[in-house]
């Protein structure tokens, strides 16, 4: 575990009444339920490993429904020629990515793999290189579901780049955090 | 990188493959008024949009345009695949795939594809850098070995509904897309697909592709300032193409073309025109710079990947399509834009294609021709 370059953390909420999160505080708070818990997980994840340059970091979630309640909502609203306010803050989801880079004022790659636990490998694959190839930056990973009950569930992980170390993941390390997130797809209540 | 892209194809308004290619280097518009596609929701909208005709209003129109993109692009080779990447931003917005691009796609290839279907693990939602992400993250997995042959499929649709959104929001034109225009108004949205091959030496071994084009880096970047806006100082797009260039071990008088976002709206043209003085600095007035929206649409989480494919086809061909919907340059942008009603030879065999998508979110690729 000495190579191990991965820091974690695991986010849960009782149910979907989730507050606004203080890294939004000043800033663009329109953000649907998922797209807070992907903010808080990071929060939580970056108090395990304060003082990083978040400069740079990339943002990778994982995420099956997306923002499936304001989606309805704006379906809804269509029937009658309504469009919704917020639709193009709250609609993809991409939000639970580019939330999490605003919330953090971090300039790496920001996007959201849409599928289930099998995605899971080749987003870590990914997540490990822009970790080590975008300006020795590092990589914040997060997955997030629904869980059985009414609440949330995100598990997380920090991926730090190791210089001169471009191309390798040990097996562990790989094992180690593939383990971490999918725990959180055996809460997924989908 | 040791990834390259096979067999790219195209559809769109403006047709797909060849066809499309003829109808780009003849300077047509693929853009028709919106009242025509939607007479019931939008009687009196005669704003222009990149609707695939034919298409029925009642059923999942992404789903129509998935049957139309793997019957016409996606190849016998496709079986060499070993992971179907997707990219969409929402898809439809009304009925049972309402904002769920992944369950439309596994229920189509499931039913249409099916040795294809258990390859399919996911969609890449980046907005509307999702279609030059997917490629650059395919890149990533061929170049460390992981798989040797990735299929990447990039689609969207305009419903209704969708249009409506940017109808409200004021991003969809007056009256058609005119990127870099003085006279533009906002953008043309559009609907379509793109499929790709991405492989690396070991599976360009398996393949005989009479066409290769290298992937020779990519960067990403987000602006982290606003949901809807881009940065506008240009900054962080300028940061993702220099990423990209650097990613590629190449100098800005490397490139030769570069497939702009154009997106045609006032403030994505002049973002991105400072983004890319930022990274090109003189070396710009060297290179051919282009935009395809005006004929083809804003094809919203499938443009990346299209206009990459139309990078390559402009890069094979050495001739950059005309900015169709260009008619009176804005000069403050200071671009060496080419205007509509003309192509402009490509000098060199490296291109660069950008996006700029909701979010903030910015992606560069730097592709060579190496036929």
């Amino acid at each position: 575990m000495d190579n191990l370059n991965c820091f974690f953390s695991s986010y849960s909420t009782p149910d979907d009444i989730v507050p606004v999160p203080d890294l939004l505080k000043g800033k663009d708070k329109r953000a649907d339920t998922a797209a807070r818990i992907a903010v808080l997980a990071a929060s939580n994840m970056l108090q395990e490993k304060p003082n990083i340059d978040l400069t740079s970091l990339n943002v990778v979630v994982i995420n099956r429904e997306g923002c499936k309640s304001h989606i309805n909502k704006v379906s809804n609203g269509i029937k009658n020629h309504q469009p919704a306010q917020g639709f193009f803050v709250r609609g993809g989801p991409q939000t639970l990515a580019t939330y999490t880079a605003l919330a953090l004022d971090s300039h790496g790659a920001a996007f959201t793999f849409v599928g289930d636990k099998n995605i899971l490998s080749d987003a870590i694959t990914t997540a490990f290189y822009l970790a080590n190839n975008i300006d020795n930056g590092a990589t914040l990973i997060t997955v997030v579901v629904k869980n059985h009950g009414p609440g949330y569930q995100a598990n997380s992980a920090l991926i730090l780049g190791k210089s001169g170390h471009l191309e390798g993941v040990s097996s562990l390390e790989e094992k180690t955090l593939h383990n971490h997130l999918s725990q959180a797809f055996e809460l997924d209540a989908n | 990188m040791d990834a390259f892209i096979v067999h790219p194809n195209a559809f769109t308004s403006l047709g797909h493959s060849e066809n499309l290619w003829r109808n780009l280097l003849d300077g047509r518009c693929g853009l028709t008024a919106a009242n025509t596609i939607f007479p019931e929701f939008f009687p009196d909208n005669f704003s222009k949009i990149g609707a695939i005709s034919g298409l029925s209003t009642h059923d999942s129109r992404l789903m129509q345009i998935l049957h139309r993109v793997g019957y016409s692009l996606i190849p016998e080779e496709a079986n060499n695949c070993e992971l179907i990447l997707g990219a969409s931003s929402l898809g439809d917005l009304e009925g049972s795939f309402a904002g769920d691009p992944f369950g439309c796609i596994q229920h189509y290839l499931e039913n249409n594809k099916p040795t294809l279907a258990p390859l399919f693990n996911g969609v890449i939602s980046s907005a509307c850098s999702s279609g030059t992400d997917v490629l650059s993250l395919a890149a990533i997995m061929v170049h460390q070995q992981k798989y040797d042959v990735i299929g990447v499929l990039a689609v969207d649709c305009l419903d209704q509904g969708k249009l409506l959104q940017h109808v409200t929001l004021g991003t969809q034109a007056q009256d058609c897309a005119r990127p870099f225009d003085i006279n533009r108004t906002g953008t043309s949205f559009g609907e379509g697909g793109g499929f790709a091959m991405i492989v690396n030496e070991r599976g360009l071994k398996k393949l005989h592709a009479d066409q290769v084009f290298k992937i020779c880096g990519f960067g990403m970047s987000c602006d982290a300032k606003h949901i809807t806006a881009p940065d506008e100082t240009g900054e962080t797009p300028a940061l993702a193409i220099t990423r990209a260039l650097l990613a590629s071990g190449l100098a800005p008088a490397d490139v030769g073309y570069i497939n702009a976002h154009a997106s045609g709206t006032p403030l994505n043209d002049q973002v991105e025109s400072i983004a890319l003085h930022k990274a090109f600095g003189r070396t710009l007035g060297n290179i051919a710079v282009n935009g395809t929206k005006g004929a083809i649409g804003h094809l919203l989480g499938a443009t990346g990947l299209v206009e990459a494919i139309l990078t390559c086809w402009s890069l094979s061909n050495q001739h950059a399509p005309g900015t169709v919907g260009l008619e009176n340059k804005d000069e403050a942008l200071n671009l060496p834009v080419t205007v509509g009603g003309f192509s402009e030879k490509i000098l060199k065999p490296i291109g660069l294609s950008t996006t700029l998508g909701f979010g903030g979110v910015n992606s560069a690729i730097v592709i060579e021709s190496l036929n």
